[in-house]
């Protein structure tokens, strides 16, 4: 792979911050025993993530489940890019999490972009955050 | 279904026909897989290319090389968002993921795709698409 030049590990405080810089993600999560992935608009909670769905949605088999979520980003004029993973347990938020923190998570500037009601909080409390940034001596991106 | 054709998905997003998906598989040059690994979910970005139908990209060692070795059904999606207009479009393909012929791996490497993974090894895999469905928001 002579294209390959570096690959460099980003530390969780920076991948918190690139995570406060994007708006929609990836969503992976095991459906029915098969891997499923969808688009999903977000806010940061602290180090939370929390997005907005509906019931009975094909995005609803996600919630109380362990699930991965990626943002990424590449530059094809720097021909580098970068990439986020966290790993955690996605559970909603309802009535008998703290008023805290369901007032938070109604304060966010969470705006799905999709029409539809969406009244269900769900927030992924990571266990894992993890990043790379990779750098290309050839064009990755066109 | 529109006066002008198109048709829409209960979420209220516009439904994609597969030739569109694959003209914008086609365009696209970095994807994200999905597999399960010990029946949670793993999602790792890869730059790839589409030869001949198929989706070929490298992986390293470890979690994400074992859907390689043993044929395993895994997602595959691709999107592009544009925050200011908060419109875009996501195609998400299912298929069946093998390890790539070394003739297939090669050209995908001539075409520009490189390893996302660090790590000396690397393995070219491929998905053969079994499903493919894309979605719109404008």
């Amino acid at each position: 792979m002579s294209q390959q030049e570096d690959i460099e590990v980003i530390d969780r405080d920076e991948c918190l911050r690139l995570l406060a810089t994007q708006e929609v993600g990836r969503l992976g999560f095991v459906d029915h025993g098969a891997a499923d992935v969808l688009p999903v608009n977000y806010a940061l909670d602290g180090e939370a993530i929390v997005f907005a769905t509906a019931l009975g949605t094909k995005l609803w088999a996600a919630e109380r489940a362990q699930v991965a979520f990626e943002i990424d980003s590449t530059d094809p004029e720097a021909r580098t890019g970068w990439s986020v993973v966290v790993h955690g347990q996605a559970q909603e938020v309802t009535t008998l999490d703290s008023p805290v923190l369901v007032t938070r998570a109604k304060d966010l500037a969470l705006q799905p972009w999709a029409g539809g009601d969406r009244p269900h909080l769900v927030r992924i409390v990571p266990r894992t955050i993890t990043g790379r940034r990779v750098g290309f001596k050839q064009a990755a991106v066109e | 279904v529109t006066s002008d054709g198109r048709l829409f998905a209960e979420d209220g997003l516009e439904l994609l026909d597969e030739r569109e998906c694959r003209q914008l598989l086609e365009e696209q040059t970095i994807g994200r897989v999905v597999i399960v690994t010990g029946g949670v979910a793993a999602v790792f970005p890869v730059s790839y290319k589409v030869v001949g139908g198929d989706i070929v990209y490298f992986t390293g060692e470890g979690t994400k090389l074992r859907h390689a070795v043993e044929p395993t059904t895994v997602s595959f999606e691709v999107d592009d968002f544009d925050a200011v207009a908060r419109s875009g479009w996501s195609v998400l393909v299912v298929g069946e993921a093998t390890e790539a012929s070394g003739t297939l791996a090669r050209r995908a490497e001539s075409l520009g795709v490189v390893p996302w993974a660090a790590g000396p090894r690397h393995h070219a895999v491929r998905i053969r698409p079994e499903m493919i469905t894309g979605r719109r928001i404008r």
